[in-house]
């Protein structure tokens, strides 16, 4: 038993709200020991983050909590739960520390970096400043982070969000705690940064005999990193084993569900052939992206075509390129998949897709006419013609609006087939628009806060479907939802597709949805399309090394087929650095 | 809690500051700052010129008084050009201005450039005096109150704040007058006469019911900003990491959150030097402090215009510096600006 860092018995939080106590963890036991990595797996409102900060007694003054956290210093446990501020300062940090979500905001933007790991050192050890400030560059180099000693006087803003969360990490590590509690540590990052960051606490935790309890909604990072898994549910753990056990035999039915949610990411044995040279992103006009036309050629009518498009930024009066010379088409019936992590430009594309950005160089045809000739009257019917889905279902819906009045908007805009619908048959179509997006009778009176994230973006899909547009441009729908409630709406996006047979460009990070939903697929890097064709083909055996990175770097919920794609993933950065 | 990737995070844009500090360096950021200033300047002498000259009256009816004759203000008129048109008028006033020549004071015997800047240092001397004291007394405030959320204190204090801001300045020094020297005699009712900084710095006593009267509402409104820039920064996450590596609360507050929620807050204050100008007039005036506010004041009623104009152009002068430091003060306060003021 000595080896426990951490146990968790009985623990149960409520939260003292105006309507009354609401639980959010309901009587959860845990124990983690010497360097193990468990992870607490489960979806939004499940419990994990609130069992998380209970670790090292961070919950707001709001929770109220009852059961046992118990912490091993020196050999004795301590229960964290019992323990008064003035002494828990001393257990944060030494004994157990954390890593948390978002590093864009967890460091402090007025302080050097160096100074807040320094901090950490001079909390807990009688050393001098001189000597924490070199323990400080120790720890950055340690993270992996070049040129340590110019990175210790800079500022957070010089850095990008996956150096900064190796910042944050190193804080962690700077007391040599026998525990690191990581709540979401990558889910902010782009893809390819995640697999840099899991290398590196894998590596760590091996190196200092240090156990993690990883918090993550995430199944493909718990099959990459961790020992053991528990499952929680509305404030319980469900299922608790060793990884392989519950990520490929799964007992409980919650556990089987969640698995079944995650969108497949193609087999890793082919995304390391990789061929380099193909010529890409310069298909004529009007020719299916890359040439690689299915059997005969696509007669379908091409409902979006950019040709040679280059978007500018504006930043502090310089122009920063965004996008530039990008080709694609989309044709009615087709889907076809923009993918690329952030800064890849392919959100600019999209607003350049619905007329909200002009193009620096080449143009956009909506059903065949150009967007920035289009004036006045022809401009709108032509607007009119695409339906657009954002990231953020609760931000994109007027809050004080019922959301019968927020689907009917466009039709009272546009009116339908040139004409304005009278009020009955307005309301006629938006009562036909939500059953078809499955919302049930009365919805229309009600407001966006009544609904559940999954059910606000059917709301911005019967919107944005109004007017049975041509073109649908789909703006990472799915990327604030639960894997569940992804799954919920993107079959319903799947039906619809089917049923309308409208074109879509669908913009994701998440190569998993790519994969499982579009017909053809274009990757984009730095605003340069890098690789496009069929979806199969492209993701089966990509020809550019980048797209392969990008594809090996999507873990995967099966630890074999994980460790199969981390091996495949090493061999072609250590080639790139090569 | 499980929401994945903003491909931008929004949190990311919402802390940048709005400066306006950079496009190629701090030269030209200085040299477009000053070219605004002259600008805004130039635009408000216009305005309050034109606003002048359509007063029912005239200066010469102000400056002789009722019983003069028709032939005095015309000789008056004459003597100070104010028979020509308007536009003349203000073109001979601006080109005089530029070589430094404000005009000659209607009424006190001196040109305008001697009579500001006679009154001017002892103005800032007040202004300055109000604002270090109500910053030494607003940031705490407002730092407490904030770690003190919703508790008698936070409660008690922001009524307080709220009383004081209420209340016109006037009356609040008629108040601590009445209730500080008449009632309880401590300090005199009176400011320091005298013609020189040095001369009212030795009467230290006489300052402190005007100091304070001008203090108070700034105290009011900075304790409030201090508050709330507080409130927002203690719920930042880099607070939860400063407290998750084992920082006292105490040193969290003080090290970490003060600085970030002072940034605005000081920055805020250069705006507000116009404010305090303003709050001059009537502090001046109550307690016959012979500084910019009672010239102003009385240039006003006797519709002595040189100096009104002075007057004006020195607190447009005020507005636009102010500005200009509030602006250098964030970026040098925060990293995320400075780099553009090499």
């Amino acid at each position: 038993m000595s080896d426990v860092v951490l146990r968790i018995q009985d623990l149960a939080v409520t939260f003292a709200t105006d309507s009354g106590e609401v639980p959010a963890v309901r009587g959860v036991d845990l124990e983690v020991r010497r360097g193990r990595v468990v992870a607490l797996v489960g979806e939004s409102g499940s419990g994990k983050s609130v069992t998380s900060l209970s670790v090292l007694g961070l919950l707001p003054t709001t929770a109220r909590v009852t059961g046992t956290v118990e912490l091993a210093d020196d050999g004795a446990l301590r229960d964290v739960v019992r323990t008064p501020e003035d002494q828990l300062v001393d257990l944060r940090g030494r004994v157990a520390s954390m890593v948390f979500q978002e590093p864009m905001t967890a460091l402090n933007p007025t302080m050097t970096l160096g100074d807040q790991i320094a901090e950490a050192v001079l909390n807990h050890e009688r050393v001098t400043r001189a000597a924490a400030r070199e323990r400080a560059v120790e720890l950055l180099r340690s993270v992996g982070l070049p040129e340590p000693e110019r990175r210790a006087g800079q500022y957070p803003h010089e850095l990008s969000g996956g150096q900064r969360q190796r910042v944050v990490i190193a804080i962690a590590l700077a007391c040599e705690p026998h525990l690191i509690v990581a709540d979401e540590p990558t889910t902010a990052l782009d893809v390819t940064v995640q697999a840099g960051i899991l290398d590196l606490l894998r590596e760590l935790v091996a190196q200092r005999d240090t156990a993690l309890l990883l918090v993550t909604h995430n199944m493909g990072v718990v099959a990459d990193i961790a020992d053991e898994v528990a499952v929680m549910r509305e404030g319980r753990i469900v299922e608790h084993g060793a990884a392989e056990q519950v990520l490929l035999a799964p007992e409980h039915p919650y556990t089987r569900a969640l698995l079944d949610a995650v969108p497949a990411v193609p087999p890793a044995s082919t995304v390391v052939g990789t061929v380099v040279g193909t010529v890409v992103g310069e298909p004529g006009p009007g020719l299916p992206a890359a040439g690689r036309a299915p059997d005969g050629p696509d007669e379908r009518e091409v409902v979006l075509d950019l040709r040679g498009v280059s978007l500018d930024y504006r930043v502090q009066g310089r122009h920063v390129r965004a996008v530039e010379g990008l080709d694609l088409t989309v044709r009615a019936g087709e889907m076809l998949g923009l993918v690329g992590e952030s800064g890849s430009g392919k959100s600019t594309a999209g607003r350049a897709c619905l007329g909200l950005l002009t193009p620096t160089e080449g143009e956009v045809l909506l059903l065949g006419t150009s967007l920035g000739r289009a004036r006045g009257r022809a401009r709108r019917r032509l607007l009119a013609d695409v339906g657009v889905v954002f990231q953020d279902p609760g931000a994109s819906l007027d809050p004080r609006t019922p959301v019968g009045e927020s689907v009917a908007e466009p039709l009272v805009i546009h009116g339908r087939d040139g004409r304005r619908l009278s009020a009955p048959e307005r309301r006629a179509r938006v009562r036909e628009l939500l059953d078809a997006v499955r919302l049930p009778a009365g919805a229309e009176r009600r407001y966006p806060h009544e609904f559940s994230g999954g059910q606000r973006q059917r709301i911005g899909l019967a919107r944005a479907l109004a007017l049975r547009p041509r073109l649908l441009v789909a703006d990472e729908p799915t990327s604030a939802l639960d894997v569940s409630v992804q799954a919920e709406v993107l079959a319903l996006l799947r039906d619809l597709h089917a049923e309308l047979g409208f074109g879509c460009l669908f913009i994701s990070h998440d190569l998993g949805v790519v994969h499982e939903l579009t017909d053809r697929v274009a990757v984009l890097r730095a605003g340069r399309l890098v690789e496009s064709g069929p979806t199969a083909d492209v993701f089966a055996a990509p020809h550019d090394r980048y797209t392969a990175e990008l594809l090996a770097s999507v873990p995967t919920p099966d630890p074999a087929a994980q460790r199969a794609r981390r091996a495949a993933r090493q061999r072609l950065t250590a080639g790139a650095a090569r | 809690m499980t929401t994945a990737i903003p491909a931008q995070s929004a949190t990311e844009v919402a802390v940048v500051p709005p400066t306006r500090v950079a496009r190629g360096g701090f030269g030209r950021f200085l040299i477009r700052r000053v070219l605004q200033a002259l600008a805004v300047i130039l635009v408000v002498s216009v305005i309050v010129f034109a606003l002048l000259h359509a007063l029912p009256g005239g200066p010469a009816r102000g400056v002789l008084g009722q019983q003069a004759t028709a032939e005095q203000i015309a000789a008056f008129e004459a003597a100070n050009g104010l028979d020509q048109p308007v536009v003349l008028q203000y073109l001979s006033f601006l080109g005089r201005s530029l070589t430094g020549d404000l005009g000659e004071s209607y009424l006190l015997n001196q040109s305008v450039s001697d009579a500001i800047a006679l009154r001017l240092p002892k103005t800032l001397l007040l202004t300055g005096l109000s604002l270090v004291v109500a910053v030494a007394i607003a940031v705490p405030a407002g730092v407490y109150q904030a770690v003190r959320r919703n508790r008698a204190v936070d409660y008690w204090l922001s009524t307080l704040a709220i009383v004081a801001y209420s209340t016109p300045t006037f009356f609040l020094g008629m108040l601590l007058i009445l209730l500080l020297s008449q009632t309880a005699g401590l300090f005199p009712a009176a400011a320091p006469q005298g013609s020189g900084v040095a001369e009212v710095l030795a009467q230290p006593a006489g300052l402190v019911l005007p100091v304070l009267t001008g203090a108070v509402p700034i105290v009011a409104t900075f304790s409030r900003y201090m508050r709330s820039a507080t409130l927002d920064n203690l719920g930042e996450d880099y607070v939860r990491t400063a407290r998750a590596k084992g920082t006292v609360y105490r040193r969290v507050v003080l090290r970490h959150v003060l600085r970030n929620s002072l940034t605005p807050v000081v920055a805020m204050l250069g705006y507000y030097l116009p404010v305090m100008f303003g709050g001059a007039l009537v502090v001046e005036q109550l307690f016959n402090y012979p500084g910019m506010g009672l010239l102003f004041w009385s240039a006003a009623q006797s519709s002595d215009f040189p100096v009104l104009l002075g007057c004006v152009l020195v607190i447009s002068v005020a507005t636009v510096v102010g500005s200009l430091l509030a602006d250098l003060v964030q970026a040098l306060l925060d990293p995320r600006t400075r780099g553009s003021l090499r």
